[in-house]
């Protein structure tokens, strides 16, 4: 196998499989913290897209752009919890999840109202040029994903590991009644996850509309896989649900690239199927604790 | 108390209400072209009708079992394209290509759902949504068979047997003859055993399983159902604009049967009729204002409202209204002095009835039950007793199959029984109870104690759907037995009540009434006497003794040492997740490490 083109494959796959990572984490730290599988998640990252293409494209500067998105991201994320999660936490699991498909909905179409049909593009952000690595030609832009997914990812683990904060996160994800008990407040944390989720995702829309361009409908998509991500990743631990995230994307990337570009979508969506029935059906016969979400 | 031996079992108020609504709907539909004699208020109804005996069949999914489908729309792409293929390329009958079509969806949901509904809680959500994101792709794709982007056209009319579906008016009688039959199938199961197992599975996944419901099996059962229902509904789209494309039965399909459901009313069977003209009502209105692009902010916008605020929709809404006017209904209140179950049970006194040998439990680091084996006489009263903290509880729920074993093996009659899960557990004659009390709180009493005959009903999905007369046979004979036993518990007569209107005490009573509605040979009761007063507990204690009495094993876990020394044959004590003492309560209250483990020394 020429290894030039295997880099070129797998490095494309990686800088998409970061967004996907990005969307996984959302996924996780919701559900573990709200107990709400969050179908929304894929949403934010289109509109962290959309919003910086579609400002620069008016004119305004790229890092206000960026920051906007970044910010409105998490306002969305922060607003989602007050009004359609916390009133529900009490309800069963499939209500609090077409709530959340309700929500994506309406972000979808509000932005299909905002911005139209057509997709926004935008270029580098350091220009259209590229660098070889390995044999492989990458956009400088794929420097950006990378580096932004590093960042959030290494800021979240540090928080999560080695903070007060990401103490009482952990606490609420183990066991939100104690956690309640020792003085934790569980609505704060909830508020928190989903905000600082809401802006990891539109952090992954920013970066990486340069490559693949936003539209108003393209967070199912990023929805489908993150979650595909979380899933492998056992919906528990935000570090396996990023190196399933990302292994995905190299994966989908791989499967585009040696057999077809039709074929990558059915990988994803096959890996997601195969995986929960191998999951449901081979090795859990009889009794085990069948766990894969974050529900308390 | 009047006693009324003839008094109807049913809740007559709720019957008689249903029936006037199915027989209002069928007038309606009769009547509706020739009171609306337009061509565009015929399409409409042809439209919503289609769209209902989907949503019909998704109101089972997701308002009775619990689960969201994102992707259902799958189903009426199997439905469409089997049909249409079926018709225009293999020239098959209308009729059977729809058959056939639609056991191919069952299929398929089968395939996946049995699988993936073993998993707990949303995941067939995403699974449903990849199966559909699949099978569109592979419309497109596979152009040679599908037609591709393009679809095929050319699908001939709806025939019977050879009787031609000729104009709209007949086309509109078939659709709404099929929607009737949906509904009818759907009320038939929300009246049958399985929508009170789902309602039970809904008010605790838990309780329904200590008494032999098998949750993942019923939730398979109602999705195959949902996906032949969506199935025949695609079918009848396609035959009706007599082309099949990718898009008929995309994504905004799937979103348009989980919106309408959710305003319709998830919890009634109605509810998918309403919400399927709604919907479609919405969506002409919104494009004859010509605003189609309000469409998905409209219909997102509302789901999340109705389910905020009103979650069970519009037809919750109209029952609540109906029902208020309803007296309550009478409750049937059989002789006094019933004995549950009416026939002891017999088995050999000498033999060990259950045998925990070497069970082990570690939670990371702690071993939570360490290596602990007693046995258990047949007909005799066990306790197992410890400080809080000593794996108590943990060793209970591995008897029970709400916990796995990590070591040693549990024997109950013969049989190993370590591995089962819950349910398999409770359908081989092992009740429990619950310490913090687990009834269903969405049925009444007597439901509640009906679920716990679970394991002898055998008429399955197929029989009700036939409503065969053993179903109702059987669902009486259930009705005695759970009657009679709230009589032994010293609850007869309170059958039509909502748990939650019972005091504490008379609670925990019913849960005993649940257990013993299995007929068990062996009871689990996990501090029963806990949160009860004095004299409670003193008819507690009597309520036990009764229960042996009737040849039934009791096995209790239980703080209350008074209670347990003066009721127990066999004692069993626990400390820090190790057997340290066994024997009868003369001898275990002399025993020093007892007394250090109680005293702390």
């Amino acid at each position: 196998m020429d290894l030039a083109t295997f880099a070129q494959f797998a490095l494309s796959g990686l800088t998409t499989g970061c967004v996907y990572a990005l969307v996984a984490i959302g996924f996780v730290l919701c559900a573990n913290v709200s107990g709400i599988v969050n179908f929304a998640q894929g949403e934010y990252v289109m509109v962290g897209g959309i919003v910086t293409a579609g400002l620069a494209s008016l004119a305004v500067p790229l890092p206000v752009a960026i920051l906007v998105a970044v910010f409105l991201g998490g306002v969305f994320g922060f607003l989602q919890e007050r009004v359609t999660v916390a009133p529900v936490r009490r309800a069963p699991m499939f209500l609090q999840a077409t709530v959340a498909l309700g929500v994506a909905v309406v972000i979808q179409s509000a932005a299909l109202i905002v911005w139209g049909k057509d997709p926004y593009g935008l270029s580098g952000f350091v220009g259209d040029d590229v660098f070889v690595l390995l044999g492989a030609y990458l956009p400088l832009q794929a420097l950006f994903v990378w580096g932004a997914t590093a960042a959030f990812v290494g800021a979240a683990f540090y928080l999560l590991k080695f903070t007060e904060l990401g103490r009482a996160i952990r606490a609420v994800a183990i066991n939100p009644g104690a956690a309640t008990m020792m003085g934790i407040k569980t609505g704060r944390m909830s508020m928190l996850v989903f905000a600082a989720s809401g802006a990891a995702g539109a952090l992954a829309g920013v970066v990486i509309v340069p490559i693949t361009s936003a539209s108003w409908d393209s967070g199912l998509e990023f929805g489908v896989k993150g979650f595909t991500g979380a899933i492998i990743g056992g919906f528990h631990s935000p570090f396996w649900a990023t190196a399933a995230a990302l292994g995905l994307g190299v994966l989908e990337s791989l499967a585009a690239g040696y057999v077809s570009s039709e074929a990558k979508d059915i990988v994803t969506y096959g890996v997601l199927l195969a995986y929960l029935m191998i999951r449901g059906g081979a090795f859990l016969r009889g009794r085990r604790v069948v766990a894969s979400t974050g529900g308390h | 108390m009047i006693a009324l031996p003839q008094a109807p079992r049913r809740r007559l108020g709720a019957w008689r209400m249903s029936n006037t609504v199915f027989g209002g709907f069928v007038i309606l539909v009769l009547f509706y072209p020739w009171v609306l004699r337009s061509d565009y208020a015929l399409g409409a109804a042809i439209t919503v009708g289609t769209m209902a005996i989907a949503t019909v069949g998704f109101v089972l999914l997701i308002g009775y079992a619990h689960q969201l489908a994102i992707g259902q729309a799958v189903f009426c792409t199997i439905g469409g394209y089997g049909s249409a293929l079926l018709t225009s390329r293999a020239h098959w009958d209308p009729l059977p290509a729809m058959l056939a079509a639609m056991i191919g969806a069952m299929a398929v949901a089968y395939l996946i759902g049995r699988p993936i509904l073993r998993l707990r809680g949303f995941v067939l959500a995403m699974a449903s949504l990849a199966l559909q994101l699949i099978v569109g792709f592979v419309a497109i794709q596979w152009e040679s068979f599908t037609g591709g982007a393009i679809g095929i056209d050319g699908v001939p009319k709806f025939a019977i047997l050879g009787w031609m579906v000729d104009s709209d008016i007949q086309f509109f009688y078939l659709v709404w003859a099929l929607v009737a039959l949906t509904v009818l199938i759907g009320l038939n199961i929300d009246r049958s055993r399985i929508g009170r197992e789902l309602k039970a599975i809904a008010g605790s996944e838990r309780a329904a399983a200590s008494v032999g419901i098998n949750l993942a099996s019923l939730k398979v059962q109602m999705f195959v159902l949902s996906a032949g229902t969506a199935s025949v509904g695609g079918s009848l789209l396609v035959h009706y604009l007599r082309v099949m494309e990718p898009n008929a039965f995309g994504f905004q399909y799937s979103l348009n049967i989980i919106t309408a459901v959710v305003i319709g009313g998830l919890s009634s069977i109605w509810g998918g009729v309403l919400g399927a003209g709604i919907i479609v009502g919405l969506r002409e209105a919104l494009r004859l204002t010509s605003a189609p692009l309000l469409e998905g902010i409209v219909m997102g916008a509302l789901t999340v409202a109705v389910l905020l605020l009103f979650p069970n929709g519009v037809a919750g809404a109209v029952a609540r209204l109906y029902r208020a006017r309803l007296p309550a209904p009478p409750s049937h209140s059989p002789q006094a002095g019933a004995e549950y179950p009416a026939e002891p049970v017999t088995v050999n006194p000498d033999q060990a009835y259950l045998a925990v040998d070497g069970a082990t439990r570690r939670f990371g680091n702690l071993v939570a039950v360490d290596d602990v084996g007693f046995t258990v006489a047949c007909a005799s009263i066990t306790a197992l007793i410890g400080p809080n903290g000593a794996g108590k509880t943990t060793l209970f729920n591995m008897i029970s199959g709400d916990q796995p074993l990590d070591g040693g093996r549990i024997v109950f009659a013969g049989e190993r029984i370590d591995r089962l899960a819950a349910h398999e557990v409770a359908r081989r004659g092992i009740a429990r109870t619950f310490q913090n009390l687990e009834l269903f709180e969405n049925l009444t009493l007597v439901e509640n104690v009906m679920c716990g005959q679970a394991r002898h009903l055998r008429s399955g999905i197929g029989a009700i759907l036939a409503m065969l007369p053993r179903v109702r046979r059987e669902e009486a004979t259930a009705r005695d037995a759970a009657e009679r036993a709230l009589e032994f518990v010293g609850l007869g007569g309170q059958g039509a009540r909502a748990p939650g209107t019972l005091s504490f005490g008379h609670q925990r009573l019913a849960e005993m009434a649940r257990a013993l509605a299995l007929e068990p040979s062996l009871v689990l009761l996990d501090e029963p006497a806990s949160g009860l007063n004095d004299t409670e507990t003193e008819e507690l204690a009597d309520l036990i003794l009764r229960i042996r009495a009737r040849g039934i094993t009791v096995l209790l876990v239980e703080h209350d040492v008074r209670l347990v020394m003066g009721l127990a044959d066999h004692v069993v004590v626990m400390n820090y997740g190790k057997k340290i003492a066994e024997g009868p309560p003369a001898l275990v209250r002399e025993d020093p490490e007892v007394l250090r483990a109680y005293l702390g020394a």
